[in-house]
C-alpha cells in the first residue's frame, strides 16, 4: 500500500461523523448552525487532498504510524472541530470571507467557533485511559494557549523594525503549535512513550511552520492579496528589510502597500523580492528536512510508506526545484 | 539525549543562523549542501535525498520565484 492511500483511507468519512455525533444535544438555531460546519467538513475532505486539511490528516497520519487500532472518535471529532474554528477564526482576522458559514453573520461565525472550541475540549480525551486522558487534556489546552499567543502576535504588521525572529516566533507559536500539539496528542492517544510524542510534536510543529511559509510565498505570488492587504508581517517581508537601512525599509514597507491594490506593483515587487523568496524557500525546505527526520523517528522503518512521508511531500512538491530531479 | 532530539537540535542551530545572519543565508543559497553537510555532518539516505534537489548557485532567482507554485498546502 502506497503513502497517499495509506492517508486516505476511511477516516475522511469518519471525521465529519464523528463530528456530528459529539454535536448531537444541540438544538434549535444553533444545530443548524453547527450542522453546517459538519457539512463543510464532510465537503472539503471529500473534495480536497487529505495533506490541505492539515489539522486532522496529521493526527490521524501520527495514531496510523504508530497504532492499529481504530482511531478514538474523540480525537477525529476534535481534530474536524479544530479545523473548521481556526480556519474561520483566521479569515474573521484576515478581514476575508470564511469558506464556512459565507452566508452567515460575523456575530454567528463567532458563537459557531466558541461552540467547536468547547466541544472539542470536551472530546478529544474521550475513551482514554484516565491516565491518558488526563495527558491528552493538558496538551490540548497547552495548543489553545499557544495557537491564541501566535495569532495574536501574527496582529502585528509588518513594521521596519520587524526582525525575521519576530515573525519566525509568531509563526511557530501559530501554525507550528498547532499541528505539532495535536500531532502530539494523537501519539499521547496512541499510546506512545514521551520521546516518541516528543518526536510527533516536532514533527507536526516543522510541518505546520513549512506550510506558512510556503502559504505566504502562494499568496505573494498569486492572486490573493490578504497579507499584502492587512500589512501581515510574513518571512519574506523580514528577509527583505533585514539587509536594508532605515530609509530604504520604509520605502519597502510602502512599496508593499501600494502592491496590494495594483497589480502592475506587485509584478515589480516579486522581482525585487526574489532573494528574499528564495531564501524562504530554503527556510522551508530546512523546516521541511527537520519533520522528515522527526517522522523516521515515529515511523522506524515504516517512514515512506506511511501518511506522515505523504503529509511532508505534500508541501515539499510545491518547492521542488527541477534541478536534481 | 535521543538520535532524533541530537539532529533536532542541529536543525534549530542551523534555523537560528539562518534566519539572523544575511550572510549565512546567502552561503547557504550558493551552496546548500555544503552548508548543510558541514553542519548536519554524515547525512542519513532520507536527508541525502531532499538535499539533492535544493537548489545551488546556478539557480538563478527567477527560476527560484517560477518553481514555487501559487497553490495553496491548505491552511490549517
Amino acid at each position: 500500500m502506497t503513502g497517499a492511500q495509506q492517508l486516505n483511507t476511511g477516516w475522511c468519512g469518519d471525521a465529519p461523523a464523528a463530528l456530528r455525533a459529539s454535536l448531537a444535544d444541540l438544538t434549535g438555531p444553533a444545530k443548524d448552525l453547527l450542522d453546517e460546519a459538519a457539512d463543510h467538513v464532510a465537503f472539503v475532505l471529500r473534495t480536497r487532498a487529505a495533506g490541505e486539511v492539515a489539522a486532522v490528516a496529521v493526527p490521524v497520519a501520527v495514531f496510523r504510524a504508530l497504532s492499529a487500532d481504530a482511531i478514538p472518535s474523540g480525537l477525529l471529532a476534535a481534530a474536524a472541530a479544530t479545523y473548521v474554528a481556526f480556519d474561520v477564526l483566521d479569515d474573521l482576522m484576515d478581514g476575508d470571507r470564511p469558506a464556512c458559514w459565507s452566508e452567515r453573520r460575523p456575530g454567528e461565525l463567532v458563537i459557531g467557533t466558541q461552540i467547536l472550541l468547547v466541544t472539542a475540549a470536551q472530546v478529544i480525551a474521550r475513551g482514554l485511559p484516565p491516565l491518558v486522558a488526563e495527558r491528552v487534556s493538558g496538551v490540548h489546552r497547552a495548543m489553545l494557549v499557544e495557537v491564541a499567543d501566535g495569532q495574536l502576535r501574527g496582529e502585528s504588521p509588518l513594521d521596519i523594525a520587524t526582525t525575521p525572529d519576530d515573525v519566525g516566533s509568531a509563526i511557530a507559536a501559530k501554525s507550528g503549535a498547532l499541528l505539532g500539539r495535536l500531532a502530539e496528542i494523537a501519539a499521547v492517544a496512541a499510546g506512545a512513550d514521551e520521546q516518541v510524542a516528543a518526536a510527533a510534536r516536532r514533527f507536526g510543529r516543522n510541518l505546520g511552520i513549512a506550510r506558512q511559509h510556503v502559504n505566504d510565498l502562494t499568496e505573494l505570488l498569486g492572486e490573493r492579496t490578504s497579507d499584502l492587504r492587512n500589512g501581515t508581517a510574513t518571512m519574506v517581508g523580514a528577509f527583505a528589510l533585514q539587509g536594508r537601512a532605515v530609509d530604504a525599509r520604509q520605502r519597502l514597507l510602502d512599496d508593499l502597500s501600494a502592491a496590494s491594490v495594483d497589480p502592475a506593483r506587485r509584478g515589480l515587487l516579486r522581482a525585487e523580492l526574489g532573494p528574499a523568496i528564495g531564501e524562504v524557500c530554503l527556510l522551508a525546505q530546512l523546516h521541511l528536512g527537520a519533520a522528515r527526520s522527526a517522522a523516521e523517528f515515529v515511523s522506524g522503518a515504516r517512514i515512506g510508506h506511511d501518511g506522515l512521508a505523504e503529509l511532508i511531500e505534500h508541501t515539499a512538491v510545491t518547492l521542488r526545484s527541477n534541478h536534481g530531479r | 539525549m535521543a538520535a532524533d532530539e541530537d539532529r533536532q537540535a542541529q536543525y534549530d542551530q542551523i534555523r537560528e543562523r539562518f534566519l539572523a545572519d544575511p550572510e549565512f543565508r546567502a552561503e547557504m543559497r550558493a551552496d546548500a549542501v555544503g552548508t548543510l553537510t558541514g553542519v548536519l555532518g554524515e547525512l542519513t539516505e532520507q536527508e541525502r535525498q531532499w538535499v539533492r534537489e535544493l537548489p545551488d548557485a546556478s539557480t538563478s532567482e527567477e527560476e527560484l520565484v517560477d518553481q514555487v507554485t501559487t497553490q495553496r498546502v491548505g491552511a490549517w
